[in-house]
């Protein structure tokens, strides 16, 4: 299986790619800690993404309540289809 | 393409499977209730039945197996036992589940209400409460109108909703199907930092305002499939008049799977050809209805002829490619008929396995204790053979029960075990199938028959007769020697008609004592198929007969010397004497006799005889069409075929013509005919 | 191509109607006759549901829900159990754990379809 998760410590972007759900959930919350670790994560791209449960939407929660360098908030951009549906359904308004 | 109709068709198959099963595990559990192999599969019997019959509404089905199910999963539970009465009451059970399932209208089912009820009431003893077998069903009553209105729906998730694949988002969507969602608010209190959290555990929550018409019990439905997993809890708000139509409905779900396909084609297209690999493994079968099946070797047959025209028209145009395509289109051509033609075989087992009910029940009747042993089920043959066999081979063997076993108590007298025994049997021999019924009585009395073929005039007092001749007089009309007529076997229907009927198949039938197991032994041949068969062409004047070429033996020219004055009935061929039939006599033709005669010698049943014919024209394959009207009187013809260039052939009955001299000759040795003839000679 | 669904009943007319009704809504199904068959044909393809009867011949719906979720691809796949108001069914009912989905048979093929519109959506 292809990585969830393409972290480029140069531009900070950590990009999804593919599924989003409860079967990448164990491989996408290391890849969100080892990005966090590094210290460069800035923002999470959501563009390829395509499809997205609960367990996806927990890790984007998860994944916006981050913050870096003193108070700074890890930015999810680039919302695909699939994770507007999945966010409409929870009731959770994207701020862009 | 499968629909409700080929559905429905699928489940009336599989009941009959399932019934036939039940009676064979019933009968099995006689001697081995205790077993819970054969327990559990007579309760998946009517399980399975219930389950389909729900799913196609047949409610009367449903309502009768319910009961039947319980009784059998107790049974199974070890809180009854099998007694003999039970085991009669389940056998009567499965017949009239199965009379329930060939109904073809619900409605129509009222009928066989008394019958159902007079059984079900024999099984009050042995169910538990009769619980209502619409438990489920009833939930999909349309839900009581109320008024439209808010309502607050919490949902409270188990932490392993995710682990079991019951994703909160999916049921969100759903309530939209009830109303229209107001609002969602995604209760993330119990989500825990990056660090602390497991990916797979749900820290999710929710609440939701619906406005619906849906009662409370409608909403707490949909959470029903997962209860184990989802608390719900709705509280109606305030009362809507009128729903909010800016409140759009939720955006349509775009198809991902499409762009999850294209993500990783590789891996999907791998899947599938490993997946395809690992069902060629597997033998499979699958079912096909009989009248497509039917279809396929109609059109075989025409196939066959139309092959038979191609090959006549290149050898006339001499043009040698055109003839060795010829020669190979036959090749395939007859691959193709056989193949066909074995699709429609199938294994006797099935019919003889019906007979462990005829005998079990004959036996009870009778107060004879008889077991029935089966041997060569897998055993092939036609269908359509299987179809027509099924009466004749019920008569036989009820016949062997009722005349040939004996009653335990003359058993014991002769030091026989008081068990009686019957035999099925059947192999393959020489392109027919046998089918042999046998008992372990006490065989055919030579003088009882007799004596009796003579209070009947049926022989002279003064012939002479072979056993298998005096045997044989019991497929006479009107032939019965038990003197006091049993409610089994005086029902009119005489050994006269079971010949006629294995007759009607191309099959004879003989009966030999001492048979197998030492009493009588009823062989039944049978061809193979009805369809089509290897056939022997000759010409007799202007008509082309066809002579089944399993019964051919010799084809002789006869010499000039050996040609045969007008009344000569036999002639001597290498020392054995055959009797002659004289098809252009026989069959009333006009035209002059040939100068040199042909004999085809053909066999049946262990006899012989000589068709004089005037030309002989060789093998071909012969589709056997039925005879149409107009010739359906004409004894000694089976059925007609059309040739390759267009003439119709007709088949000869080979049995009926040599039954016809052997019945002259026998007539000639009772001694009703003046003068002598030598024997039939036999083979 | 639509979801996959896997259905696995000894009963070939349960299978038709249910399969019949999820084609109908626009989902691929897969059927398998018991639990062994079922393991057969699944080969690592994404399914999205799986509907098992619970009493099979040959691999009871258990064994095949046990030995399914043992393997990575179908961990989380979300299963229904079909299952009949027969006692023997009850237990294995308890033997199997709370946290499934059951549907208990005879049901409607509608019904069915609400079922797994629920779980993996339309």
């Amino acid at each position: 299986m292809k990585d969830t998760l393409r972290f480029s410590p140069e531009s900070g972007c950590l990009a999804v790619v593919g599924e989003l759900t409860i079967y990448q959930a164990k491989a996408a919350a290391e890849g969100l800690r080892s990005a966090f670790a590094s210290g460069q994560l800035r923002h999470v791209d959501l563009a390829a993404v395509t499809e997205l449960d609960a367990a996806g939407l927990q890790w984007l929660l998860v994944a916006a309540r981050l913050t870096v360098n003193d108070g700074e908030p890890v930015t999810l951009t680039n919302h695909s289809e699939p994770v507007c549906d999945a966010l409409a359904l929870a009731g959770i308004e994207v701020s862009s | 393409m499968t629909t409700m109709a080929t559905a429905l068709q699928t489940f009336l198959d599989e009941s009959r499977e399932l019934l036939s099963d039940m009676e064979l595990l019933l009968l099995a559990m006689e001697s081995r209730s205790g077993e819970p192999e054969l327990q559990n599969a007579l309760f998946r019997c009517v399980h399975t039945i219930k389950g389909s019959a729900g799913m196609f509404g047949l409610d009367h089905v449903v309502d009768f197996t319910h009961v039947v199910e319980n009784v059998l999963d107790r049974l199974r539970a070890g809180e009854i036992a099998l007694s003999r009465d039970l085991a009669n009451l389940l056998l009567r059970c499965r017949d009239h589940i199965s009379l329930l399932v060939e109904v073809p209208e619900p409605s129509e089912a009222a009928a066989l209400q008394p019958g159902g009820v007079v059984l079900l009431a024999g099984l009050e003893p042995f169910h538990s409460c009769a619980g209502s077998s619409h438990a489920q069903t009833d939930s999909t009553e349309p839900v009581a109108a109320e008024a439209s209105r808010k309502c607050r729906i919490d949902i409270r998730i188990h932490a392993d909703a995710l682990r079991h694949g019951m994703d909160p988002l999916g049921f969100i969507r759903f309530l939209g199907t009830l109303g229209d969602v107001a609002a969602v608010r995604t209760l993330e209190e119990k989500l825990p930092v990056l660090g602390d959290m497991d990916p797979e555990t749900c820290y999710l929550d929710f609440e939701i305002d619906l406005v619906t018409s849906a009662d409370r019990i409608a909403i707490e439905n949909i959470f029903e499939l997962a209860s184990d997993l989802y608390q719900i809890e709705v509280q109606d708000q305030c009362p809507v008049t009128e729903v909010d139509p800016v409140a759009a409905p939720l955006p349509a779900q775009p198809d991902t799977d499409e762009s999850v396909e294209s993500a990783a084609p590789g891996a999907e297209e791998q899947a599938d050809t490993s997946q395809q690999n690992r069902r060629r493994k597997q033998v499979q079968h699958f079912r096909i209805q009989a009248d497509k099946l039917d279809n396929l070797i109609n059109l075989v047959g025409e196939l066959v002829i139309s092959s038979a025209a191609v090959s006549l028209g290149a050898e006339q145009s001499g043009d040698t490619p055109a003839r060795e395509s010829a020669a190979n289109l036959n090749l395939l051509v007859e691959a193709i008929r056989d193949s066909s033609l074995d699709l429609r075989m199938v294994p006797i087992g099935e019919t003889f396995q019906r007979f462990q009910r005829v005998v079990r029940d004959v036996a009870s009747e009778l107060g004879k204790d008889i077991e029935l042993v089966v041997t060569g089920a897998d055993t092939e043959l036609d269908k359509t053979v299987v179809e027509k066999i099924g009466d004749p081979l019920t008569h036989l063997v009820r016949n062997a029960c009722d005349h040939g076993v004996e009653a335990p108590a003359a058993r014991s007298q002769k030091g026989k075990p008081t068990r009686g025994r019957v035999h099925l049997n059947a192999y393959h021999e020489s392109g027919s199938i046998i089918i042999e019924v046998s008992d372990d009585g006490g065989g055919l009395s030579r003088e009882r028959i007799l004596a009796k073929a003579m209070e009947r005039e049926l022989v002279r007092p003064d012939a002479v007769l072979t056993d298998q001749d005096v045997f044989n007089l019991i497929f006479e009309p009107g032939f019965s020697t038990v003197e006091q007529v049993t409610n089994l076997s005086g029902r009119g229907v005489g050994m006269d008609v079971v010949r006629r009927n294995i007759e009607s198949l191309r099959g004879t039938v003989e009966l030999v004592s001492p048979g197998v197991l030492g009493g009588t032994t009823f062989r039944i041949r049978l061809p193979l198929t009805l369809a089509i068969i290897d056939g022997f062409m000759a010409r007799v004047g202007d008509a082309t007969y066809v002579v089944p070429l399993e019964m051919v033996v010799e084809c002789t020219e006869l010499s000039a010397e050996q040609q045969l004055g007008a009344e000569q009935h036999y002639i001597n061929l290498r020392q054995e004497v055959l009797p002659l039939i004289r098809l252009r006599a026989h069959f009333k033709l006009s035209g002059e006799l040939r100068k040199r005669q042909n004999i085809i010698v053909v066999r049946h049943g262990g006899q012989k005889a000589g068709l004089i014919v005037d030309e002989l024209l060789g093998e071909n394959q012969t589709v056997i069409k039925p005879l149409g009207g107009i010739f359906s009187n004409l004894r000694g013809l089976s059925g007609s075929t059309i040739l390759g260039n267009g003439q119709v052939a007709l088949i000869l009955d080979v049995p009926t013509l040599i039954q016809q001299v052997a019945r002259q000759e026998d007539a000639a040795n009772r001694g009703f005919q003046s003068h002598a003839r030598p024997r039939l000679s036999a083979s | 191509m639509g979801k996959s669904i896997l259905i696995v009943d000894d009963s070939a007319s349960i299978r038709q109607v249910v399969s019949l009704t999820l084609k109908s809504a626009g989902f691929d199904v897969i059927e398998a006759c018991d639990g062994q068959d079922a393991l057969n044909k699944l080969t690592g393809q994404r399914v999205h549901l799986m509907i098992s009867d619970v009493n099979m011949p040959n691999m009871d719906g258990l064994t095949f829900l046990r030995e399914v979720k043992a393997r990575a691809e179908y961990k989380f796949t979300p299963v229904i159990m079909l299952t009949t108001e027969s006692a023997e069914d009850k237990k294995m009912q308890g033997q199997a754990g709370g946290a499934k989905a059951w549907m208990v048979k005879p049901f409607q093929p509608e019904q069915m379809l609400v079922a797994v519109n629920k779980l993996v959506g339309p």
